[in-house]
């Protein structure tokens, strides 16, 4: 009953905002068409008629902040590649005229405007899926959009570009945040129109300047992408939720598989307006702290130097980097090492085998990355917080135990030193004792 | 020698020239890198920005008391070997945009990140026992 109920109060809340903005009618024809809209509209809860119609802006508002629920699972029937079709498509007319240049700047505006009309049974299934249990957990979970790179800023063009929504369940106010880029910023907004909107605008560059970084090929490029990416974008969105899971429970516990996102805020901390806020702890965790104060809410960015980023990403822009792979480097030393296999390297990589921290063929990667030519080195274990006390003064006494010539090095330099000043006081006969002494420690050292 | 990290899924590391030695004044050279073995790539040494306050010529790290610093905050682990901080292009990077969010991220998918392991190895040469 929960569901059913917070199902309901989503689509009153979807409904009022539209017809907010009088984009009612085309929400219905939508929704009509759809099946599983349907089968919400012809529940026994479904909202009263009074809330189809065109409410005041209050009402919508208030209706959308109590809706309690939360997003998870996948965006419903929206396919990542057919979310990208239908983004491109509309926002730019298609790639063409993207090339051409032709589209202006007052058409991606009222595109931007349109889209939210056209995609408002996106919205609802973004919404209303997985809604029960948002509700009933009371943790904020969430779902990632994916958009096109003929849609994004030219710095992310070719990336993958999700976008996280969420709904806290404590307050029902949507937060939403674009990831994977580095013009991600926290977007805040009580109604899903307003979300979309800002989403788009943060995302999306108009047709006059995607004309200049975007060439028509790219679209088709991003198309095969999206389809050979498929699996991992499942694996990226449910990396995200089982993050956001967490985000209700293990506040400020270190989790490895933490949910990748970012949030970095331009405008810092701003004073607490509204009912939730996004905080950063010292653990890189996002964790929902509610202050019902009425009217919206503000976002918190927390520290603004904390960024995070996800791992799909980071390997998309390392293999664009241009720099040469350690794998490819590891064959090159081979090469130039004149041995047709590893197998020469064994007593030199043995020890490196035993690492705790390098796996499969990892010993190998940073073995041949070493700088040497022709004589392999021995790498040697010297510290290690497995076996050593996790400190860097520990670190630094394993190193000075390890490499004694230093530090025999800086005595020798106190030494002579010394002997500079003492000369004047000492006869030549203590002198030459002296340095005859210093000579024999250095020796036996040696 | 060999300075390897793992902080969640992110392995990465830095080769330093010279061993790790307190001391309060820059160390190291042009020789030094950092890699990631995560991302599969080595992040070379280009000191476009290098830290105020170096010695005369090059300089890698600083191996201080309260922190290690490798580059001019490139990498930086504290004292107590728990959590670091990353922003690349300092004197080692690929190209990045020193202030963006890709330079800061490209070692431990955060700027912040908590260590979970740290090992460190000497690279000596086989025939006369000399560090490299």
């Amino acid at each position: 009953m929960k569901s059913s109920d917070s199902h309901t109060r989503v689509l009153a809340a979807v409904k009022s905002n539209l017809a907010m903005v009088g984009e009612l009618q085309v929400f219905e024809q939508r929704e009509a068409g759809a099946d599983a809209a349907s089968a919400l509209l012809g529940s026994s809860e479904a909202p009263a008629p009074t809330s189809r119609s065109s409410s005041p802006r209050g009402q919508g508002q208030g209706q959308g902040g109590q809706a309690a629920l939360s997003s998870t699972g996948d965006s419903g029937s929206h396919s990542p590649r057919s979310t990208a079709h239908a983004l491109s498509s509309h926002l730019h007319g298609g790639p063409a005229e993207l090339v051409a240049g032709q589209a202006s700047d007052t058409r991606y505006a009222q595109a931007v405007r349109d889209f939210v009309g056209e995609h408002a049974q996106l919205i609802q299934g973004l919404l209303s899926s997985g809604a029960g249990a948002g509700a009933e957990g009371g943790a904020m979970d969430s779902t990632a959009l994916p958009l096109p790179p003929s849609v994004c800023a030219p710095s992310v063009v070719g990336e993958f570009y999700p976008l996280r929504l969420a709904r806290s369940a404590t307050d029902g106010d949507m937060h939403a945040m674009a990831m994977g880029s580095s013009r991600s910023q926290p977007l805040k907004h009580t109604d899903p129109r307003r979300v979309f909107e800002s989403i788009l605008k943060d995302a999306v560059i108009p047709p006059s300047k995607a004309a200049k970084g975007v060439r028509g090929g790219q679209q088709e490029e991003y198309t095969t992408t999206l389809l050979d990416t498929k699996e991992t974008h499942k694996s990226f969105q449910s990396k995200t939720l089982s993050g956001s899971q967490q985000l209700g429970g293990d506040k400020g516990q270190r989790n490895a598989q933490a949910p990748p996102f970012a949030v970095p805020s331009a405008r810092g901390p701003s004073p607490g307006v509204g009912a939730s806020r996004l905080v950063y702890t010292q653990t890189s965790q996002m964790r929902v702290q509610s202050e019902v104060e009425g009217g919206g809410f503000e976002y918190s960015g927390g520290d603004a130097s904390r960024v995070s980023m996800p791992l799909l990403a980071l390997l998309k822009l390392a293999a664009q980097a241009g720099q040469p792979s350690l794998r490819t480097q590891t064959e090159r030393k081979i090469k130039q090492l004149q041995t047709r296999n590893v197998t020469s390297f064994e007593s030199e990589l043995h020890a490196l085998v035993k690492s705790d921290i390098l796996q499969n063929d990892e010993p190998q990667l940073v073995y041949f990355v070493l700088p040497f030519l022709s004589r392999p080195p021995a790498v040697t274990l010297i510290y290690s917080t497995f076996k050593h006390g996790r400190s860097l003064s520990d670190l630094y006494l394993k190193t000075n135990q390890v490499c004694p010539m230093i530090s025999l090095s800086y005595c020798a330099v106190l030494i002579t030193l010394l002997i500079y000043f003492l000369f004047p006081l000492l006869a030549p006969h203590q002198i030459s004792s002296l340095i005859f002494s210093i000579s024999i420690f250095r020796i036996g050292h040696l | 020698m060999i300075l390897l990290i793992r902080s969640g899924e992110f392995k990465f590391g830095a080769y330093l020239s010279e061993p790790l030695l307190i001391s309060d004044s820059w160390a190291g050279g042009p020789a030094c890198f950092l890699f990631s073995l995560t991302l599969d790539m080595k992040i070379p040494y280009h000191a476009r920005d290098p830290p105020e306050g170096g010695r005369w010529g090059p300089v890698s790290f600083l191996a201080g008391r309260r922190e290690l610093v490798i580059g001019n905050d490139d990498l930086v682990l504290d004292s107590t070997l728990t959590s670091g901080t990353s922003q690349l292009e300092g004197c080692f990077g690929i190209g990045l945009d020193r202030q963006s969010s890709e330079a800061s991220t490209m070692l431990a998918g955060h700027s912040h990140f908590e260590i979970d392991d740290v090992e460190v190895w000497m690279v000596e040469r086989v025939e006369r026992g000399q560090h490299l």
